[in-house]
């Protein structure tokens, strides 16, 4: 009585150590008749598996000599999901950015409604490809076409070339900014935006290798940003509001470098006119 | 978009940015990570190169990211430590000189990294006027304590960076790239410059300084968290 409730209990051990742990121990009766046999699944991913899923081998061939056949290579990236996003995005107008669209691009393409199972974020995942498609075609559109510009002539170019590509979507832009706003998605969005501004800036040639690198970028993106949320209320014909603002923006950040400038032109005189004094007065070795 | 060529002053090796690099479109498919998810088989394959380059994997354009970082950094702290040393032992007849001209090098150096940086697209260090104080503060603070201290903090600074240079230059000839090969004689050709350094701080009396265990292992330990910081920040 006692050996059974010993066995019993360091059965039961075993199996919720084991199953807290993700793996699953076959029982034993069957442990001893497969004792030379590896039964000791890990639910680990397929990709870190490769060897040990080949060394499950059978009684028989236990004496023989094991050898497992090198590892295949990983899948390569799965295309369906891409398709589905860009065949989503032209029912965006009409469903707003949400699992409806998803469901329709599926549908179009032939896969079931459900397929937007495929997403778990639903309308992020769609913002978050059609972000990345639109930096890729900005700079796809740009690159070739900067010669001879200047630096914020070919920062507005870019700016405007982006903007465009927001334009058939512009309607339905604010629920967009909304869903990136939220917590989840935030650091997806920052992270978009910074690609973003960093190839504008690669693209106009910026080769600042200092403290200029960040505060460009930032400037642009306070700007690019600005810009783009005037667009989503602007009304005028063409959008010839946004382009003015894009400009005075533009404006304004020339005169705001040229500032910074300014002040550290000052405060330097005004530090080496101090340490001039001071050592006059014989404080100080300079 | 052109580029002028430039050669290292030693004669040993003589580096010329080729002008493919940027003829070959913007190497953002090359080197920029994208999505992995979205990108669908046949966007995959970047016909623009004109290199036979192989593309480094998002992991790999991290690692080189940070270690150029790193590198500008380091080079950003040995110059300003040889101008806080120069602000105060700059009239010494002995090693005024020697440190001017190692001072020289440094700034050669960080030249080359603050071109290198745009050309590989490495986001440049955030705590760049950290670095500055500090590399002043360090110089100036080991040139008051005397002579033998400033070279004895040459000593140590150099030593970490010719670690560091090495341990990098092993982790590059994992990668066969032909930009990273060229990115593996600078940093040789830098590893050899400190260790020059290095030699002559130690010829000049470093290790007669006061308090010189102290000071180098400080020092050391000092390098050492900076190195962390930069390659994160």
């Amino acid at each position: 009585m006692a050996n059974f409730l010993n066995i019993s209990r360091s059965m039961f051990k075993r199996k919720t150590s084991c199953i807290y742990q993700g793996r699953v121990i076959q029982p034993i009766i069957w442990r001893n008749v497969l004792s030379k046999q590896q039964n000791i699944q890990n639910f680990t991913s397929a990709a870190e598996n490769l060897e040990s899923v080949n060394s499950v081998n059978s009684v028989n061939e236990q004496n023989q000599q094991i050898h497992t056949p090198p590892p295949t290579p990983p899948n390569p990236p799965n295309p369906i999901p891409a398709e589905i996003l860009k065949a989503s995005l032209p029912f965006v107008n009409q469903y707003g950015w949400s699992i409806d669209a998803l469901s329709q691009g599926a549908k179009t393409l032939g896969y079931p409604n459900i397929s937007h199972g495929l997403f778990p974020k639903g309308g992020a995942e769609l913002i978050d490809y059609f972000l990345e498609d639109c930096r890729r075609k900005m700079s796809h559109e740009i690159f070739d076409k900067m010669n001879g510009l200047k630096v914020h002539q070919k920062i507005r170019f870019a700016c405007v070339t982006r903007l465009n590509l927001t334009k058939p979507y512009i309607r339905k832009w604010p629920e967009a900014l909304a869903i990136m706003a939220q917590p989840n998605n935030v650091s997806m969005a920052v992270e978009h935006l910074a690609k973003l501004v960093d190839d504008m800036w690669y693209l106009a040639g910026d080769k600042s290798a200092d403290m200029n690198w960040y505060s460009k970028r930032a400037i642009l993106a306070a700007i690019y940003t600005s810009t783009e949320l005037y667009m989503t209320q602007d009304t005028s014909p063409d959008f010839t509001g946004t382009y003015q603002f894009l400009n005075r923006r533009l404006q304004d950040s020339a005169t705001f470098g040229s500032l910074i400038n300014e002040i550290n032109t000052f405060a330097n005189f005004a530090a080496k006119s101090t340490i001039g004094i001071l050592s006059s007065k014989g404080i100080g070795r300079f | 978009m052109f580029y002028k060529s430039f050669y290292l002053r030693s004669s040993i090796i003589g580096l010329t940015i080729r002008r493919n690099y940027f003829n070959s479109t913007f190497s953002y498919n090359k080197i920029h990570t994208t999505s992995i998810k979205y990108n669908s088989p046949s966007k995959g394959t970047n016909n623009h190169d004109q290199n036979k380059n192989i593309s480094l994997t998002p992991k790999q354009k991290k690692l080189i990211d940070s270690m150029i970082r790193i590198d500008q950094a380091g080079e950003i702290g040995a110059n300003y430590i040889y101008k806080g040393q120069m602000a105060i032992l700059g009239n010494d007849k002995k090693v005024g000189p020697i440190i001017q001209e190692m001072w020289e090098q440094e700034k050669y150096h960080l030249k080359t990294f603050d071109e290198i940086i745009p050309r590989y697209r490495v986001r440049p260090t955030f705590l760049r006027p950290v670095w500055e104080a500090a590399g002043f503060i360090l110089g100036a603070g080991t040139a008051m304590m005397g002579k033998e201290a400033a070279m004895a903090c040459t000593e140590a600074v150099e030593t970490v960076i010719g670690e560091h240079y090495n341990d990098q230059l092993r982790e590059l000839l994992h990668i066969e790239n032909d930009d990273v090969s060229e990115l593996r004689k600078v940093i040789k050709q830098f590893r050899d410059d400190e260790l020059h350094h290095l030699d002559t701080a130690v010829d000049l009396d470093a290790q007669k300084a006061p308090f010189h265990g102290i000071l180098t292992s400080i020092i050391h330990n000092g390098c050492k968290a900076a190195i962390w910081i930069t390659s994160r920040i």
